[in-house]
């Protein structure tokens, strides 16, 4: 499997494999791609500083490190490079878990926080390359996405902890993303805890007038304001 | 941006996303990133709900670079 949360690394048999520094990137570029990669591709967009010839070579000399390393998962030819056909990228595994939970089509065992791996909402960290800003922007997306249909799941379920706790989940990580912060509320109302909706109800509007200057929406007070209107429906 | 001694790269990334009723726009800087595009220290992000201010930070970081 190769790790791209806290990663890049690699593990086979239960063994952990260190990537060497000059292969990390190479690494990175193919594992996130689902399919082959030409190498006049990878070498321009891993080195864009100077020739083609040099990229060339720094991509020859990345390749040879890794195999060097005991890291033997890129099948490599004269034109183009791929993942060998049994390693897993955890990035797609996760993604199709979050895909699965926003589409509503979770497995049992998906409906788990513990599912969210360490490191999810920020892919290779420090790395800036364009392709790498786009992929971790796409799955930061994704698994916010992934969190708030969790915590939408997890109440419809009843398990009310589990759900604020995913709903906090996302907001911790993205505190202004009012659509974190309405299954947030929905979240406690759910549990039939007005109070506590109300809390964070007040947090973010501070926190919306603090760093924005703005109020929250219509909606999200209106969700409030319902709620207090109605008499208690949910699990006690 | 390439000097006579030294190349200095950063980056400034603008996310735009549209929140109910109004945007919410991040702008994430980081002024040091080494020749493989990385850098090992925190970027700084700011959040704006109007434009003309991200606008200007956008801006402001650029003209840093001289």
């Amino acid at each position: 499997v190769v790790h791209l949360f806290e990663g890049p690394y690699v593990t086979c048999g239960g063994q952990r494999f260190a990537v060497p520094q000059g292969s990390k990137r190479l690494l990175a570029f193919v594992a996130l791609r689902r399919g082959r990669v030409e190498r006049p591709y990878a070498s321009g967009a891993l080195w864009p500083f100077g020739d083609d010839v040099r990229a060339a070579g720094n991509l020859r000399s990345a390749l040879w490190r890794l195999r060097r390393s005991g890291i033997d998962v890129l099948d490599a030819d004269k034109w183009s490079l791929t993942l060998a056909e049994d390693v897993a990228v955890d990035v797609h595994v996760h993604a199709d878990w979050a895909s699965r939970l926003i589409h509503g089509t979770p497995a049992s065992d998906d409906l788990s926080l513990s599912r969210l791996p360490s490191g999810a909402l920020d892919l290779l960290p420090g790395w800036y390359d364009d392709w790498a800003i786009v992929e971790r922007e796409r799955t930061r997306q994704r698994m916010l996405h992934a969190l708030e249909a969790l915590s939408r799941a997890l109440s419809d379920l009843g398990r009310h902890a589990d759900a604020v706790e995913a709903a906090m989940t996302a907001v911790a990580a993205e505190p202004l993303r009012e659509s974190a912060q309405r299954v947030l509320l929905e979240a406690h109302l759910s549990q039939g805890n007005r109070a506590e909706a109300e809390r964070a109800y007040l947090s973010f509007r501070s926190l919306m007038r603090a760093e924005l200057g703005t109020e929250p929406s219509a909606q999200i007070a209106a969700l409030l304001a319902a709620a207090q209107r109605e008499p208690l429906a949910a699990s006690q | 941006v390439s000097g006579v001694s030294r190349p200095q790269v950063g980056v400034c990334i603008l996310r735009v996303e549209s929140a109910p009723g109004q945007l919410l726009i991040t702008i994430t800087t980081n002024r040091n990133l080494d020749r493989n595009l990385f850098s090992a220290r925190p970027e700084l992000a700011q959040r704006f709900a109007d434009p003309e201010a991200a606008i200007e930070v956008a801006e402001e970081f650029l003209r840093s670079f001289g």
